[in-house]
């Protein structure tokens, strides 16, 4: 049984002049589920982010949110949609129930249920102490809040968040994560973010944005084991070894089944990274090969694939041209 | 209507808490009231405010744009108009609102004027039709230097171009086209029809009704016309800027 898409993006397009800087993308986000939006710097997923919240048109291709085209019904998608933008832009002037009352009134809400929905934010936010704060004197990490309590007002079934963590402090950033955690179900969430470890924890499923293309889609433990696909194996061998680093990188090298040879640290004793073929278990060969030639092995550990390398190699800029 | 009211009143609780608005509204109270103590309130004079009213006009060409060169402007600047956009609301409710906001405003400060009324029918007999003629033209002309200033704050990020831009316009209009339109020579180019037209856009040549007490309908339009003409520019720039 398939869900209901609740977003759904076909071959969305824009440039800026000569500039792609969104290259017909095509994804889908189902109903209830956490989806982040994984990117370099300058990869598009603001601009793809801003074009689903109907800031920007686009140049090309087609995108619907909750039901409604964001081109030909931008109005109703703007209601159904809750936005927090990579900057948190709020009027500084006013004070947090101010502006929250502010923006309650232009969705249209009668005085009742603004009460409400204000005194609900607020709380759920953890903002109910800076209630009559003026914006202008609180920290950016309270800005956030406020933004995300602006994002939630209106109980939206989609909620929209660009890199909500950024700029807080880490009791916060693992406050955020938590309650945007507890969203999934109720809400579709769309997050970006750079931050890999965010995307682990909270999101359901993954997109992976470089260069203005989706390079990678799945749920994070997909992806991971997409590591494997290729030649490379997802588990990676890590030696420290007494000896003359660059002789023992080569020896490694040399050996049939190590396909990759990192190193980590030199000096007295270096800290190698090996990879091998897809299956192979090279722990026992390699300690035997580094006591044969009189290194002394000082370590030896089996590390799983993170979803930091998969990053970092799936949006290599290389490998990128190369697809 | 009621979002149009929201971004209305908190442009006007805006413009209330700017410091920058109040040290132009004593400024402009201020030269107001000098003349005003200086030339009308005098034994002698008739109890009107007829000076009081053509020195505003002149005080407005500078004060309306330091009073509107933030409306937009800043909200392009602070990245706010991002906010705006993926709001509910339309360019139009952004326009007026902004355009209502700042009216509010600037009524507030004609409302200061009322004092000097308050004294004259204390210690005079006023004639009332030329005073409330007058305070109609001064805010139809208010409205339109209001649009004016609008359509300026739009076009940049930056206010000081949106007020001096602003500025520059008023002027042209203001005291331009109606004092130095007649010195110039006839020229080959422009023509006697050239400077009706120029006599035509001139503010002073539509307020001198209104402050001898006629509500000419001419007039009405004139103000009216160039105020919705400014607003209309404002919503077409805000919506090509999505563009952009």
């Amino acid at each position: 049984m398939t869900q209901a898409a609740e977003i759904v993006v076909e071959k969305l397009t824009k440039d800026y002049g000569t500039l792609r800087a969104v290259d017909q993308i095509s994804f889908v986000v189902p109903k209830g589920q956490v989806v982040g939006f994984l990117g370099p710097n300058g990869a598009g997923k603001s601009t793809t982010i801003r074009m689903l919240t109907c800031y920007l048109p686009p140049t090309g291709g087609t995108a619907t949110v909750a039901g409604h085209d964001i081109f030909f019904d931008s109005l109703a998608v703007r209601e159904k949609v809750g936005y927090l933008p990579e900057s948190a832009p709020v009027y500084t002037d006013m004070r947090v129930c101010e502006y929250l009352d502010f923006k309650a009134r232009l969705r249209g809400m009668d005085r009742a249920k603004r009460q409400q929905r204000v005194d609900y934010v607020l709380d759920r936010c953890w903002l109910k102490d800076r209630r009559n704060s003026l914006i202008a004197t609180l920290s950016k990490g309270y800005r956030q809040r406020v933004g995300i309590a602006d994002a939630l007002l209106h109980n939206p079934p989609v909620v929209v968040l660009d890199e909500p963590t950024v700029g807080l402090d880490p009791a916060q950033i693992r406050e955020a994560r938590k309650l945007i955690g507890e969203l999934a179900g109720d809400h579709t969430v769309l997050l970006s973010t750079h931050i890999l470890q965010e995307v682990e924890l909270i999101c359901q499923r993954v997109i992976v944005i470089a260069r203005g293309k989706i390079v990678a889609q799945g749920t994070p433990e997909e992806l991971k084991l997409k590591l494997a696909e290729g030649t490379m194996s997802p588990l990676r061998l890590v030696v420290d070894v007494r000896g003359p680093q660059e002789q023992v990188s080569s020896a490694l090298a040399a050996m049939p089944g190590v396909t990759h040879v990192e190193v980590l640290s030199s000096g007295a004793a270096c800290r190698l990274a090996i990879r091998g073929q897809a299956g192979a278990d090279l722990r026992e060969r390699v300690a035997q090969m580094i006591i044969q030639r009189g290194w002394a092995l000082r370590e030896m550990k089996v590390e799983g694939a993170t979803l930091e390398e998969f990053f970092v190699q799936i949006t290599d800029p290389a490998a990128i041209a190369a697809a | 209507m009621s979002v149009t009211m929201t971004l209305a009143r908190r442009e006007t609780t805006g413009l209330f808490y700017s410091p920058i608005a109040y040290v132009v509204m004593a400024i402009f109270l201020l030269f107001l009231g000098f003349f005003f103590g200086l030339l009308e309130f005098v034994p002698g004079q008739p109890a009107g405010m007829r000076q009081v009213f053509t020195l505003s006009r002149y005080a407005l060409i500078f004060v309306v744009p330091l009073m509107t060169m933030g409306l937009l402007a800043d909200e392009f600047k602070s990245g706010r108009i991002e906010m705006l956009r993926t709001s509910p609301i339309t360019e139009v409710q952004i326009v007026l609102g902004k355009f209502g906001g700042a009216m509010m405003f600037y009524l507030a400060l004609l409302a200061c004027t009322l004092i000097y009324v308050a004294l004259l029918v204390i210690y005079g007999r006023p004639d009332f039709g030329p005073l409330v003629s007058s305070y109609l033209g001064m805010i139809l002309m208010g409205g339109m230097f209001i649009a004016i200033g609008l359509f300026y704050s739009s076009v940049t990020q930056n206010q000081i171009v949106a007020a001096m831009a602003s500025m520059v316009t008023l002027l042209f209009l203001g005291i331009i086209c109606g004092q130095v339109a007649p010195m110039l020579p006839e020229l080959p180019l422009i023509g006697e029809g050239g400077r009706a037209a120029l006599r035509w856009l001139a503010v002073e040549t539509h307020m001198e009704d209104f402050a001898k007490g006629v509500i000419g309908t001419a007039h009405v339009v004139y103000f009216l016309g160039i105020n919705a003409l400014f607003l209309f520019l404002t919503y077409v720039v805000l919506e090509s800027r999505k563009w952009r």
